[in-house]
């Protein structure tokens, strides 16, 4: 079982993400979002995590959004997630999206998501009044 | 037909739905959680004192607060204080609303 929380109304898991080409190894704060066609990594966490944008490399895939559409860099990736017993390393391609040229855009403030190439395949028990958010 | 829709839109994305390494909670996991859920539940304080800033804390203990994540990290190399294990948030008077 992987237990989440929730700050204010929004549910996040967290977990360690490993890139091992980008230099990546550290702790990240996930939103679930079943909306999420795949886990993204945003900017704000991957500048703090040190990740090696310059490395991306192939042509970005175009993904849309309510609000419009951003460029995302395929990478193979493990996030680890952790419960009452231990952890648990789990391989996925995680979209990684660029930090925008402008500081101030949106995009730099995005939460990295959690998506349904993960929550797909466990049992999610989501429950805000109880304050309950678990992966089974 | 739902689970086949399932592996068409998630199709190269999942290379394992099972985890493939299991090892015992590492303390630095447990410290880095410890640490969200304080800027989590002091988010009404800490909005009051650092209001639209982004406000982090360190491994060590140490809170760094800032109008943007580039000056967050700027403060904590200015330190020597390690990104490694880094919880933050934004703290924002008026949350934006945000559909993803």
């Amino acid at each position: 079982m992987i237990t989440g929380y929730f700050d204010g109304d929004e549910p996040f898991v967290q977990g360690r993400l490993i890139i091992e080409h980008l230099e990546v190894d550290d702790f990240v704060d996930f939103l679930v979002d079943t909306g999420a066609y795949s886990t993204v990594l945003h900017p704000m966490d991957g500048m703090r995590l040190g990740c090696r944008f310059d490395l991306l490399s192939g042509e970005p895939e175009t993904v849309y959004g309510v609000g419009g559409s951003q460029d995302c860099y395929s990478a193979e990736a493990t996030v680890v997630f952790a419960d009452d017993d231990g952890e648990y390393a789990f391989p996925l391609v995680l979209d990684i999206v660029k930090p925008a040229l402008n500081s101030e855009s949106i995009v730099n403030e995005l939460p990295s998501l959690l998506g349904r190439d993960f929550i797909n395949y466990r049992r999610l028990l989501y429950d805000r009044d109880d304050d309950l958010m678990r992966f089974y | 037909m739902a689970n086949l829709a399932i592996e068409r839109t998630t199709e190269g994305r999942t290379r394992g739905v099972e985890p493939i390494a299991v090892k015992p909670l590492s303390d630095e996991m447990r410290q880095f959680k410890k640490r969200t859920l304080f800027l989590s539940a002091r988010r009404p304080e800490l909005t009051r004192r650092y209001p639209d800033q982004w406000v982090g804390i360190a491994s060590n203990g140490t809170l760094v607060a800032a109008p943007s994540i580039e000056e967050v990290l700027d403060k904590l190399k200015d330190k020597g204080i390690s990104k490694r294990g880094f919880a933050m948030k934004l703290m924002a008077t008026q949350p934006r609303r945000m559909i993803l």
